[in-house]
């Protein structure tokens, strides 16, 4: 027999079981309970059976009690975690925060001695990195100043085997 | 006619007077004032008013490992770390059973591990010195018995699902009320009684199975002689 399977009015006399198996039924229940139980086979077997399961119960193991002092270990974990939230943040907060102050002080060093060398140092002399001369850029691109306008031009412009040199 | 339990049939229980309860609640509400204002040996008290029932909640739940008392410790730890923000609106031991229950899932998660479940079968002899265990007249005395009997239900315990195992052991070995399983389950009383109630008959059921499976093998070795 299995209660998730029941239904009705077996289920309305759970709670009165449990109370008796409990010891705790009241007296109007009480007289509920065992009218329903004259009439039905299956909750007094089930009810014999829970008032079995609590003496069977009884040979379970508890949890073992606490140690003498488990208290003052309590208290001296407390104190400790105290102290070192006193001390700061915990440790690997403070870790964190030790690191990344030493990041910062490293990176405001290398921007300085990065302006200090830019402000010291002369331009470099046709520096390809940092601009293109007209002549680069006029291979990339056609300068519209430089297109020849008329047929004559355009003739000189084929003409030129100066590359651009003058 | 019928055979009514005689329990139920001569029982009128007295409701038991929840006077202890409330003197209890009351003395925990002062303690927490006292140790929300700073007062260490107001917190000490707590602790020792409620470390065994912390310790029944976590072992109940962790299953006798060996981190019971750590992991007890850990949930002070927590209730004194938040206790300033407590608000006293529930019951002290309430909110603190709520945190035990939490730190049990924490710990069970960072180890990894799922609640242990008995897969060995029993001998012979040990069901058939133990069948008995249950019946209304058949308790054992013996400590050799009552050892079996103890074997047996930790084995019983295991073939029911975690809740109701759960829940078995914290009302049955670790004598919490049917009151405070509802606050720390948050769940109404009646649905812990009903759900108590099923778990009684789901255990009963596993025994009458094993008690079956012992008289078969019983009789089958008989006939095998």
């Amino acid at each position: 027999m299995d209660w998730d399977n029941r239904q009705g009015k077996c289920e309305a006399f759970e709670v009165l079981m449990e109370d008796s198996v409990e010891g705790t039924l009241r007296a109007d229940d009480a007289v509920r309970l065992e009218r329903h139980l004259r009439e039905c086979a299956d909750c007094r077997q089930m009810l014999s059976e829970a008032q079995a399961s609590r003496r069977l119960l009884q040979y379970g193991d508890a949890a073992p009690e606490a140690s003498p002092g488990f208290s003052r270990i309590v208290m001296a974990r407390i104190r400790e975690a105290e102290a070192q939230s006193a001390a700061g943040q915990p440790g690997l907060l403070r870790s964190l925060v030790a690191f990344a102050s030493r990041l910062a002080i490293t990176a405001t060093l290398a921007l300085g001695v990065l302006i200090a060398y830019t402000a010291v140092a002369p331009p470099a002399p046709n520096s390809r990195s940092a601009s293109m001369n007209a002549e680069e850029r006029s291979g990339l691109f056609t300068d519209p100043v430089q297109q020849a306008s008329t047929r004559d031009g355009f003739l000189r412009m084929v003409a030129d085997t100066s590359h651009g040199e003058k | 006619m019928a055979d009514v339990p005689k329990d139920v049939a001569s029982q009128v229980a007295a409701i038991p007077v929840p006077l202890a309860r409330r003197e209890r609640a009351q003395a925990d509400r002062e303690l927490v004032r006292d140790a929300q204002k700073g007062v260490e040996s107001a917190f000490e008290e707590l602790v020792k008013r409620h470390q065994q029932k912390v310790l029944g909640l976590v072992n109940s739940i962790l299953r006798r490992r060996e981190d019971v008392e750590d992991v007890a410790q850990q949930v002070f730890l927590k209730a004194y770390v938040s206790l300033k923000k407590f608000d006293q609106r529930a019951a002290f031991s309430t909110w603190l059973y709520k945190i035990t229950v939490n730190e049990c899932w924490d710990y069970l998660r960072k180890k990894k591990v799922r609640p242990l479940t008995y897969e060995a079968d029993m001998s012979e002899e040990q069901l058939s010195q133990i069948n008995g265990a249950g019946d209304e007249e058949c308790l054992p005395q013996s400590p050799e018995e009552r050892a079996e009997v103890r074997e047996l239900l930790e084995w019983l315990l295991g073939k029911l699902s975690e809740p109701d195992r759960q829940l078995l052991v914290l009302k049955e070995m670790e004598g919490f009320s049917v009151q405070e399983l509802a606050e720390i389950l948050d769940l109404n009383v009646n649905t812990v009684k009903v759900r108590l109630f099923r778990a009684r008959s789901r255990l009963m059921d596993a025994y009458r199975r094993r008690k079956l499976s012992a008289t078969r093998r019983g009789d089958a070795a008989a006939g095998a002689r």
